[in-house]
């Protein structure tokens, strides 16, 4: 495995809401100063990149929709690339790989439109 | 005996005296005002402050939103009736025999509302010891006052207080993981994390800040957490007073994806022609999937029903505008009155979805 995040060691226990100005440890923030960075690293090293989700108290459904359905939307990171490189380990709570692929489908099905 | 004894003796009759004659015209004023002749204000929800031509309100003895709905809504109406005039009120709460969080946070949220405007609200305490003592040892009477008079938040009691109460506008995912933290240890007898209540309690403060006000962070979320440590089980109530569901789906504007959401749902949903019906649609997400044409599996609303039904959160109550709804009973119903804004109660209790701390 290439580029390796924890949500809980690399960004906080609580992530909060979607956007920065709704409060602490936004989606926004971790996509930004998180998500992005090693996002970018991977496709240069053209490796994996295993998000790892386990560890936090709880996500909002806006913070996972904001971090990985923004890659496509706000940040342009090209959809075949998060399909065949990004991987989900969420052994606590599975319906979160299921939310984030949703959110990811979505997200490219607006941007095709 | 001497003159320094004499003396001595004199005083302590004299002292005993006096605390006679203070207690007895205390007893005598408090009397006096509770019969309405006499315009001393005695201290017991709060200190008075201005005029006090109190009117007088008596709280239900079931003083409970999830219990005795209609009740507890007409006596915040006429509250509010009262706000709006900007006349004084005195809340007897002598004969409460229930206090629900709903209520409690109905109560302070309103209590607020009045002090912000300089109005003067004021109310007995329960003769119910056990109440009484929970509402005295919350800190729910010694914080009242001293909470900052710009209105951003607010909290009464600690954490780890029985019952423990918190109000602010952004989304504040800390407070809710201090509530669930305490709340767990009265549960499993050791801090666990539920996600499930995390996540609604996110949903929740999102929904407020997003929607309850004309604009985003206009309106107040307040948290409540009441622990039985006896029963092993937490209740957090969660309010807002927006729009309320209804209200909010009824006031958008053209261009949004919501806006004349009423057509259209009566087309692929005729027979739900009332709010209560309506609101089941909300939570499995036929309204967003109608309006929107996207599934909308687990977020707002649907995501905290989805959660419910997952085990993920124990006992769900809802009510918004005028609808009432225990999902675990299934007991969907119109209220007389109307909650402006939304009300939600969960459970945490030993059965629900639970993960260890980190």
């Amino acid at each position: 495995m290439g580029v390796i995040v924890s949500i809980l060691k690399d960004f906080s226990r609580i992530p909060g809401p979607r956007y920065v100005s709704e409060g602490k440890f936004s989606g926004e923030q971790f996509r930004k100063e998180v998500l992005v960075p090693k996002v970018k690293e991977a496709m240069e090293s053209d490796s994996e990149i295993l998000i790892d989700l386990d560890g936090v108290s709880g996500y909002g459904t806006s913070f996972l929709e904001e971090a990985f359905g923004g890659l496509i939307r706000e940040e342009h990171i090209p959809y075949e690339f998060l399909k065949t490189k990004l991987k989900l380990k969420s052994e606590e709570d599975p319906d979160y790989k299921d939310e984030i692929w949703e959110d990811i489908e979505n997200a490219h099905k607006e941007e095709c439109k | 005996m001497d003159i320094s004894s004499k003396r001595k003796k004199w005083k302590i009759r004299h002292d005993r005296k006096s605390m006679m004659l203070k207690v007895h015209f205390k007893e005598k004023r408090r009397e006096d005002f509770r019969l309405g002749r006499s315009r001393y204000t005695p201290s017991f929800l709060s200190e008075p402050q201005g005029s006090t031509n109190y009117h007088f309100l008596k709280a239900p003895d079931n003083f409970s939103l999830v219990s005795n709905e209609n009740e507890v809504l007409a006596f915040i109406d006429e509250i509010n009736s009262y706000y709006q005039k900007k006349e004084p009120v005195f809340i007897n709460m002598d004969t409460v025999s229930t206090l629900g969080n709903g209520a409690i946070l109905l109560l302070l949220a309103n209590m607020i509302l009045f002090r912000e405007k300089g109005i003067n609200f004021n109310g007995s305490k329960p003769n119910n010891i056990t109440l009484r003592q929970e509402l005295e040892t919350s800190g729910f009477f010694r914080h009242l006052y001293k909470t900052g008079k710009d209105g951003m938040n607010y909290t009464v009691g600690t954490p780890l207080s029985k019952i423990y109460t918190h109000a602010q506008k952004e989304v504040d995912t800390e407070a809710a993981d201090r509530i669930i933290e305490v709340a767990s240890e009265t549960v499993w007898g050791e801090k666990r994390r539920c996600t499930g209540v995390q996540r609604t309690l996110i949903e929740l403060m999102h929904n407020t800040n997003n929607h309850a006000g004309s604009k985003k962070g206009e309106k107040h979320w307040w948290i409540s957490s009441n622990r039985d440590q006896k029963n092993q089980v937490a209740t957090i109530s969660f309010m807002d007073f927006g729009m309320g569901i209804f209200d909010s789906l009824n006031n958008k504007h053209p261009g949004d994806l919501f806006y004349g959401w009423k057509d259209l749902f009566s087309k692929f949903f005729p027979w739900a022609d009332s709010s209560d019906k309506i609101m089941k649609l909300i939570l499995e997400g036929e309204l967003h999937k109608t309006c929107t044409g996207k599934s909308y599996r687990g977020k707002g609303l649907p995501g905290i029903y989805s959660a419910y039904k997952k085990g993920k959160l124990g006992k769900l109550i809802i009510i918004s505008n005028r609808v009432y709804a225990d999902i675990g009973n299934d007991d969907f119903h119109l209220m007389n009155g109307n909650l402006h804004g939304t009300f939600i109660s969960c459970e945490i209790n030993n059965t629900i979805f639970n993960l260890p701390w980190v």
